[in-house]
């Protein structure tokens, strides 16, 4: 099967990608690393059938994202945001967040798993993925979107007043 | 896919590429003619009759001029940005179509579809390119190691990232009426009235944010000569000069193609002309509105192009979809 093939190659090389967005010692590289990554994802995305995902992925991630942490890059001091060091040493807490991020993907993972095969999630064959999408969206998830447009909310005007403090 | 498909496909690749090239080559000369008829002068007079063959000498000066790499600059995405900038264009032409299905006045059998290939998410593929190219100016503006460049570069992240949210919001009133992100369903919905009657305040914020992203006057701040020298590709040359300069016709181009199909009912047109003439003509009269405003308006100030930005386009455009689902929900 070709995109078995495929998926190993985009999958591989969003490894690699992300290996050098943390090996690198300049923070331009890094990013554009990072946007490799993004790009690739939505590459994986596509062999999933999830159009609508991979396009949403470059477009938030790649389009907006990354272009403001590329512009904070470029903004400040090139050569003084170089990295010295590459990793702090503060191997506890790395391996906890570490252990902390492989459980949650993988119960993630696995709910996804039981939700498809007890048929709570039902994507019609051959249908758009966008419309499932939006269904899904506004009815049965209604409140876990809604809630997460809160969080987001709340993140945005944070930002602001953290920022205001700062100019006065 | 079989093996004639696929020889069928690279046939429509080839025939696109080309007469987008040669679309982009003559933009050039058309832009310079006009606005020198704009300002009273005759613009390129001496290649050709009228300058007629101006754009293939520019083409060839161009490919013979020296690839100057400067000393100071970061190798890797100084080669890398040209490509960067004008790939993600080329690639929005794979989902543009150009008509609608058509036999070639007889000469195939079957009739074929005038587009290189179709998605189920044409507009979200067109947003993501466009997404993308702003890389190339961005990271060819840092590479350079040159002030000049670098504030051209910045320039461009900060503009993209305000008007690229209008530019988006403005056609989702359009897809919202067609239900629909195909653009070819798009232009079959237009068959009784144009978009353009329906979103008239869509339209003109699809037009200003569009201009916005092309980086043209009045929004042309990342190279603007009086102040950056050329901007972010002050120390480029030859033909990588040439490719950002195609990237940028070549968008002024995808962008007028998207305007007509959205707004302007791409091919459809009384049927004295072919429809894809109604087509070209459409498209030359939204890429002559574009070279127009530069023969009319001043450049912005920075902090105005930001106000104006986030203050007016981007509310406006959330007015404009809220009042579209509204009146949908109401005659609905």
């Amino acid at each position: 099967m070709m995109p078995v093939y495929l998926a190993y190659l985009f999958s591989g090389l969003a490894v690699i990608l992300a290996l050098s967005t943390i090996l690198q010692k300049n923070p331009v590289y890094s990013a554009a690393s990072l946007i490799g990554v993004m790009i690739m994802l939505a590459c994986d995305y596509v062999l999933l059938g999830a159009d609508f995902i991979a396009a949403i992925q470059i477009i938030v991630y790649v389009g907006a994202i990354m272009v403001l942490f590329v512009f904070v890059i470029m903004l400040l001091n090139i050569e003084q945001a170089k990295r010295e060091k590459l990793f702090i040493p503060r191997r506890v807490v790395g391996v906890l967040l570490g252990l902390a991020i492989f459980l949650k993907l993988s119960i993630v993972g696995y709910t996804a798993k039981v939700m498809l095969s007890k048929g709570y999630l039902k994507i019609p064959k051959g249908a758009d993925s966008t419309t499932a999408i939006g269904k899904y969206l506004f009815s049965n998830y209604l409140l876990p979107f809604e809630v997460a447009s809160i969080v987001l909310l709340v993140g945005l005007i944070g930002a602001v007043v953290l920022g205001r403090r700062e100019a006065k | 896919m079989s093996f004639a498909g696929l020889v069928f496909i690279l046939i429509k690749i080839v025939v696109v590429f080309a007469l987008l090239m040669l679309t982009v080559a003559y933009l050039t000369l058309l832009e310079r003619k006009v606005l020198a008829h704009m300002q009273v002068r005759v613009g390129p007079m001496f290649a050709g009759p009228h300058g007629i063959l101006q754009p293939i000498a520019d083409g060839i000066k161009l490919f013979f001029k020296e690839d100057i790499v400067t000393k100071q600059a970061d190798k890797f995405f100084y080669f890398l940005s040209p490509a960067l900038s004008i790939v993600p264009v080329l690639l929005i032409f794979a989902v543009i179509p150009f008509g609608d299905k058509s036999d070639i006045f007889g000469l195939l059998k079957e009739p074929i579809d005038l587009r290189i290939t179709g998605l189920r998410i044409d507009i979200l593929f067109i947003f993501a390119m466009s997404g993308l190219a702003t890389y190339g100016v961005v990271f060819g503006g840092w590479s350079q190691n040159n002030k000049y460049a670098l504030i051209g570069g910045l320039r461009e992240a900060a503009q993209l990232i305000s008007y690229e949210v209008a530019f988006t919001l403005s056609v989702f009133g359009v897809v919202l009426i067609a239900g629909s992100l195909q653009l070819d369903k798009i232009v079959a919905m237009q068959k009784d009235m144009w978009f353009i009657v329906y979103q008239p305040v869509g339209f003109l914020i699809f037009l200003t944010a569009a201009v916005a992203e092309l980086k043209r006057t009045p929004f042309d701040l990342p190279e603007a000569e009086s102040e950056l020298v050329a901007g972010f590709h002050a120390d480029y040359s030859s033909m990588k000069f040439a490719m950002f300069f195609m990237a940028e016709y070549a968008s002024i181009v995808a962008c007028s193609c998207l305007g007509t199909i959205l707004f302007l009912g791409g091919w459809l047109g009384p049927s004295f002309l072919p429809p894809f003439v109604w087509y070209m003509i459409k498209v030359f009269i939204l890429i002559f509105v574009i070279i127009w405003l530069r023969g009319t308006y001043p450049r912005l100030r920075y902090d105005q192009l930001m106000k104006f930005g986030w203050k007016f386009l981007i509310p406006l455009s959330f007015v404009n979809i809220f009042v579209t689902a509204i009146v949908i929900l109401l005659v609905r």
